[in-house]
């Protein structure tokens, strides 16, 4: 590996701020080892909150204690005139609009008139220490009028008693009452009496999803480096590098050519980084001060800092004939979105378009619906939408087979859909959908041995090293789920990705450079990228070039796209980077054949064997092409009916979990948790099997610990001390089934992978709890209390 | 106050340390290392687990005044000369351990020491011990995959070694 | 400041009573960076070997507050101190026990610190060093405040009576990996007094004795005998130490108000006698 100078610029010489250069004969399809990996074990990877600037200050914000208040005034002075304060900036110092949101300007960049959530920024400071910077803090001084929050859903939906969290006069987009954002989907018959009479067994069930954490582990944090044309270049850690431009440029009020991003190392994101966090108030003290300013959130702050799952209260109703076939499906599903309205429009349009799950339901009636709150916002998290409904939809068909006296994993195949079943929305789904196939693998999975009582290992039972079973109170049980989820953007959206590739002669070997805009956030698509450009130019040596905004938009490292858009765009840049060079060849020497590819280094012709190398034939010409990939066009839903081919590729995954529960005292261990996922073609096996291990934890989180607590609004929890993620104690062995069906509209007939296994974790391991202890258990998570019933 | 200690082998010093200041901020921010990662600095992630006289803390909750005249080795200091890698740092590329990586170097550094101590950790021994690291991306099997490797690869070179 | 001796640090601290001693830091260091706390100086305690390892004295073992939790975890202070070496070993991750103190668990008497019940359970005493010499204190005096430290004072050793018997300590949590008790039990035999003696942790600020529950089971058990309870007792010791160390939940809660008080000392209550009889249950095996 060699890391080579560029004129890309860098602060202190970060190596993944340069070009980074691997060999590899490994095209798609392998597992090469990551072109990051040496710098991420060896520490010298640097991560957003690792960049460092001579003369650089720290920037800080101050926040809301209060849910709901007015801000009556704002005192700055005294902080001003600390020494080692160089600026301190409210709502006031704003150049330009004080507004960004990503689907929705309704966010203010400092609060003004109001604040909305606990916790939301007032007011920034930049200093010569993070511990002046908190000093400074203090001494700034808001007024606030406290008032009543609005923070249940009765209290949302009646703004007449309870008010209002935005002026009606403010909205934009579909808001209307306290409601972001609503969609229906009716299909069949709807739902009424006679649907209702054509079932032989009903169950209803009201269900409700806590509010999660993407918990990544790199907090929010990035260098804003003022440039001497006036603009800014800013270091950061984001899913969308030109989408927080977009947002960043007219706060600053500067054009968008003069706000330039690179990605620096993200610590995770999970969807958390979709949103801007510190990207505005970083710039506008760099802007103010002239000096570069750095800003890295603690775990507490990231907390308020960043959007989390939207926690939902569902109720569902599914009938059935006699013999298991589903009749109908009637579901409201309400989603809080809290103050802002971030994603929470895609996310209502996927809790309601993937509201039935995998299955074949004739008869729908849906409604999905967001509203604004007090509460912290919400929006993206890993498989939003999707896995609210998967935990509501799996939980009934349960219930559902138990009423029936059917094996709970037969009644989901006899209902599963598959290729050419045709949706709710009325979209037919056009590739293969081997949902009952998936589930059988996991049903076909042996099954980890019983708790052995004679040598007990304590850190195998709940509770492990806290001593707290030896095997008292312990009960196993065995539950199994499966999802539905979307991959890309929908709903009309077009979701494009950009590629640039440049093949040239290096040292004496063809070398092919891939530059895009993604952000690689820990998935692998830099790998992956190698990959496809290895398998479609025949060389061994690929340089990634930094993600950044010279050149045009990867859209978002989110709903499972990636690889399938941007990996598609450097499909494309790569194929006609290829062409070029035959073309090359084609003029230079009169081919004529038609058959050409590149293998190891050489121009290949299927009928005549090899032509030329590409050293050869290149010389010292460098060809350098730059191509977008869109997906198939989709269209909005109705908004009364939910009609419209609005998905481009569906995704599904199976998990079976063997779980041990303490009885007595409520806790979970789950034994093992394993997954069967179709993913159309694993261009890298192993980083598809760790994704999909990834975001089923990620699941088993949300299953029987995961939330964040609020009373008025206000976050109770706010640290890992007592927001609780998985510990590799948590974490079982995890089996994976892989299965690879191509998709025929997908580049190399793959599918999105990260997010299905996020959906059906949660109520499979709850299946399985329900299974240990007869418990109807309808919440997630799951808490002790639940369990031993007190 | 003037803090003077040994890191990764080098007498390393730092001036105008705040008493407060941790020994991951100042190694971070003041020495140029900043390997160790600051994921909650609280105790409860392990991101910036660094060897302190030999047993790994976490380096966001030490005061930076505790390491005076101590010896503090981080994961840049783990490989033993400059171009290679450490087995566990190679253990842990190769099983696809690595994703986002922010947890990487705590992990790295919590895994050496355990084979350290016991070159074959049974899996409840190696759960036992990365206890206090958390991981986000992987769901920890690869991590658990790549502790196996290492251990076999360090076992086999020692065999070797004594053949 | 790094003094190599109790005498030196005792010293030290008289010439800057505003100083903040600090042995491994942990627990302080965790306020700092919340931002609680802002110390303007430092003692640190981590230099003075005396206080770092253990000894036998007549019976009892002295354990210097320097004592890390990933030493007493070990099997040869396990095979002393059962209840302490348990508790040691679950407090926490293991970077945190390579530096979190004994001494440094009592001063900062957090609720859920995880040696504090077994320390009650033992009947410990810690030995208090100040400029005026040492002093012992039963640690359930400090930690009450019926006896609290002095200003000036360090806390230098803690004694705890060997009992050759078995000894039992075990939480409840909100995962199976390392995280805060949401309530503890430390239970030890003393075979020679014919007694159990238990403390419940995490419930109230400080460790409860459940003294009337001990005296109770204590003559329910054949201590002649092969130490067997009848499992009736032993759940009703359970629930007798529960109601001992848990106030009586309120009638209802509020309405609409789930997860108020009354659930949750209902909830507590439970836990505590699950964690009361399984103790029990297991010293008595």
């Amino acid at each position: 590996m060699s890391a080579r100078n560029s004129s890309t610029r860098t602060i202190r010489g970060e190596k993944n701020l340069q070009e980074i250069t691997t060999a590899h004969p490994d095209g798609i399809g392998g597992s090469p080892l990551r072109p990051d990996g040496t710098l991420k074990v060896k520490g010298e990877f640097a991560y957003s909150s690792d960049l460092w600037h001579e003369d650089m200050l720290w920037g800080m914000a101050l926040r809301s204690p209060h849910s709901h208040a007015k801000i009556l005034s704002i005192d700055t002075t005294e902080a001003l005139t600390q020494p080692g304060v160089y600026a301190v900036l409210t709502h006031e110092d704003i150049p330009g609009s004080k507004y960004y949101g990503l689907e929705i300007q309704d966010q203010p960049a400092l609060a003004f008139g109001k604040v909305r959530y606990h916790g939301e920024a007032v007011a920034i400071v930049a200093a010569d220490h993070p511990e002046t910077a908190r000093r400074a803090l203090a001494k700034i001084k808001v007024e606030y009028e406290v008032l009543p929050p609005i923070t249940t859903e009765e209290q949302c939906l009646d703004p007449e008693t309870h008010g209002y969290v935005h002026e009606p006069h403010e909205y934009r987009g579909h808001a209307s009452g306290n409601i972001v954002h609503s969609q229906k989907v009716v299909s069949g018959l709807g739902v009424n009496e006679d649907v209702r009479a054509m079932a032989d067994v009903v169950v209803v069930g009201e269900y409700e999803v806590g509010m999660q954490d993407q918990a990544f582990l790199g907090p929010e944090s990035g260098l804003a480096v003022p440039a001497e044309d006036g603009g800014i270049d800013l270091y950061i850690a984001t899913q969308w590098l030109h989408v927080d431009r977009e947002q960043v440029a007219p706060v600053l009020g500067l054009p968008e050519n003069k706000v330039r991003l690179t990605l620096a190392g993200v610590g995770g994101a999970f969807g958390g980084r979709e949103d801007l966090s510190m990207q505005i108030h970083a710039c506008l003290l760099a802007q103010r001060t002239g000096k570069p300013v750095k800003i890295v959130y603690s775990r507490e702050e990231s907390f308020f800092g960043h959007v989390h799952r939207h926690p939902a209260k569902m109720r569902y109703e599914h009938g059935a004939t006699r013999d298991g076939k589903l009749v109908y499906m009637d579901a409201r599903i309400v989603l809080d979105g809290g103050a802002y309205a971030s994603a929470s429009p895609a996310v209502v349009g996927n809790a309601s378009s993937l509201s039935v799950g995998p299955y074949e339901i004739p008869n729908v009636n849906v409604l999905a619906i967001a509203l604004y709150s007090n509460n912290p916002s919400c929006g993206a998290m890993r498989g939003f939408g999707a896995v609210q409904a998967c935990f509501a939809y799996e939980t009934q068909l349960d219930r559902l087979a138990a009423k029936l006296g059917m094996d709970p994993v037969e009644l989901r195949q006899l209902n599963a859909v598959s290729q050419g079943s045709h949706l709710p929305t009325g979209q037919v789904i056009d590739a293969p959908a081997p949902v009952a196939e998936l589930l059988q693998k996991v049903k076909d999975l042996p099954l980890p041995p019983a708790l052995d009582t004679t040598h007990l290992d304590i850190r195998e039972l709940p509770g492990a090293l806290s001593n707290t079973s030896h095997g008292e109170g312990i009960v196993r049980g065995v539950g199994y789920a499966v999802g539905l989820k979307n991959v890309g953007f929908s709903e009309g959206f077009d979701d494009y990705s950009t590629a640039r590739v440049r093949l040239e002669v290096i040292g004496g070997e063809p070398v092919a450079m891939v530059h895009t805009a993604m952000a690689e956030v820990g998935q692998g698509g830099v790998t992956v990228h190698g990959q496809i450009a290895r398998t479609e130019l025949g060389v061994e040596r690929v340089t990634i070039h930094p993600a950044n905004t010279e050149v045009g938009s990867a859209g978002s490292t989110s709903a499972s796209r990636q690889t399938y858009m941007t990996g598609g765009a450097v499909k494309l840049a790569a194929e006609a980077v290829r062409n070029e060079l035959f073309n090359l060849g084609r003029s230079r020497y009169g081919w004529t054949y038609n058959d050409l590819s590149l293998i190891g280094g050489k121009v290949v012709s299927a009928s005549a064997g090899v032509l030329i190398s590409m050293v050869d034939l290149l010389g010292d010409q460098a060809i350098d092409l730059t191509r977008e990939h869109h997906h198939r066009p989709t269209v909005p839903f109705d908004k009364e009916t939910g009609q419209g081919f609005g998905h481009v590729q569906y995704t599904f995954c199976a998990h079976r979990a063997v779980v041990d529960v303490d009885v007595e005292l409520g806790l979970v261990k789950v034994v093992e948790l394993a997954a069967a996922q179709d993913v159309g073609k694993a261009l890298n096996p192993l980083s598809v099997i760790g994704q999909i291990q990834g975001g089923s934890t990620q699941g088993l989180g949300l299953a029987v610990m995961e939330e964040i607590i609020t009373r008025d609004g206000k976050v109770r929890n706010p640290s890992f001390t007592d927001y609780l993620i998985p510990t590799i104690l948590d974490t079982p062995p995890q089996p994976v089934e892989i299965l690879e069906l191509a998709d025929p509209n997908a580049p190399y007939g793959l599918r999105g992978v990260g997010e299905a296994p996020t959906l059906s974790s949660t109520p499979a391991i709850v299946s399985a709890i329900r299974a240990a202890t007869g418990l109807a258990l309808n919440r997630v998570p799951v808490r002790p209390e639940h369990i031993t019933g007190t | 106050m003037r803090v003077t200690f040994n890191a990764n082998g080098r007498p390393v010093e730092a001036d105008d340390v705040w008493e407060g200041e941790s020994l991951l901020f100042m190694l971070r921010e003041r020495l140029g290392l900043p390997g160790s990662k600051n994921a909650c600095e609280q105790g409860e992630c392990g991101s910036c687990t660094v060897y302190l006289d030999g047993a790994p803390v976490c380096s966001c909750l030490v005061a930076a005044g505790q390491v005076q005249d101590r010896e503090v080795r981080t994961v840049e200091g783990l490989a033993d000369d400059e171009s290679g890698l450490d087995p566990v740092q190679q253990a842990f590329i190769d099983a696809g351990a690595v994703q986002c990586g922010f947890c990487t170097p705590g992990l790295l550094v919590q895994t050496h020491d355990l084979l350290e101590r016991e070159p074959q950790p049974s899996d409840s021994d190696i759960r036992e011990a990365l206890s206090g690291n958390l991981c986000r991306c992987t769901g920890y099997e690869k991590i658990m995959d790549a502790v196996r490797l290492a251990s076999a690869r360090k076992c086999s070179d020692a065999s070797e070694v004594s053949q | 400041m790094l003094p190599a001796s109790l005498d030196e640090a005792v010293t030290a601290l008289a010439a800057s009573p505003a100083a903040v001693p600090v042995a491994g830091g942990t627990d302080l260091m965790g306020a700092v960076n919340a931002g609680l706390l802002r110390p303007m100086a430092l003692i640190g305690l981590g230099r003075i070997n005396e206080l770092r390892g253990w000894q036998y004295q007549d019976g009892t073992a002295q354990l210097g507050a320097g004592l890390t939790h990933a030493r007493m975890g070990r099997p040869d202070f396990a095979a002393l101190m059962p209840a302490l070496a348990e508790a040691a070993r679950s407090a926490g991750p293991p970077q945190v026990r390579n530096a979190g103190t004994l001494g440094g668990n009592i001063v900062t008497a957090d609720p859920a610190g995880d040696t504090l019940p077994v320390l009650a359970a033992l009947e410990a005493t810690v030995t208090l060093v100040g400029p005026e010499g040492g002093r012992e204190v039963p640690v359930s005096h400090l930690l009450t405040g019926l006896d609290p430290m002095r200003g000036g004072e360090l806390l230098g050793y803690v004694r705890v009576p060997l009992l050759h018997a078995p000894q039992v300590f075990l939480k409840a949590t909100g995962r199976t990996g390392p995280s805060r008790a949401a309530a503890s039990v430390a239970l030890v035999l003393d075979p020679a007094r014919r007694a159990v003696r238990c403390a419940v942790g995490a419930v109230a600020p400080v460790p409860l004795r459940p003294l009337e529950a001990e005296q109770w089971v204590s003559g329910c058990i054949d201590w002649d005998g092969d130490r067997a309870i009848d499992p009736a007792a032993a759940a009703a010791f359970g629930e007798y130490v529960a109601a001992a160390c848990v106030p009586e939940p309120p009638q209802a809660d509020p309405e609409g108000l789930e997860g108020g008080p009354a659930a949750a000392a209902v909830r507590l209550r439970r836990t505590v006698s699950v964690l009361a009889r399984r103790a029990l249950g297991r010293a008595l095996k």
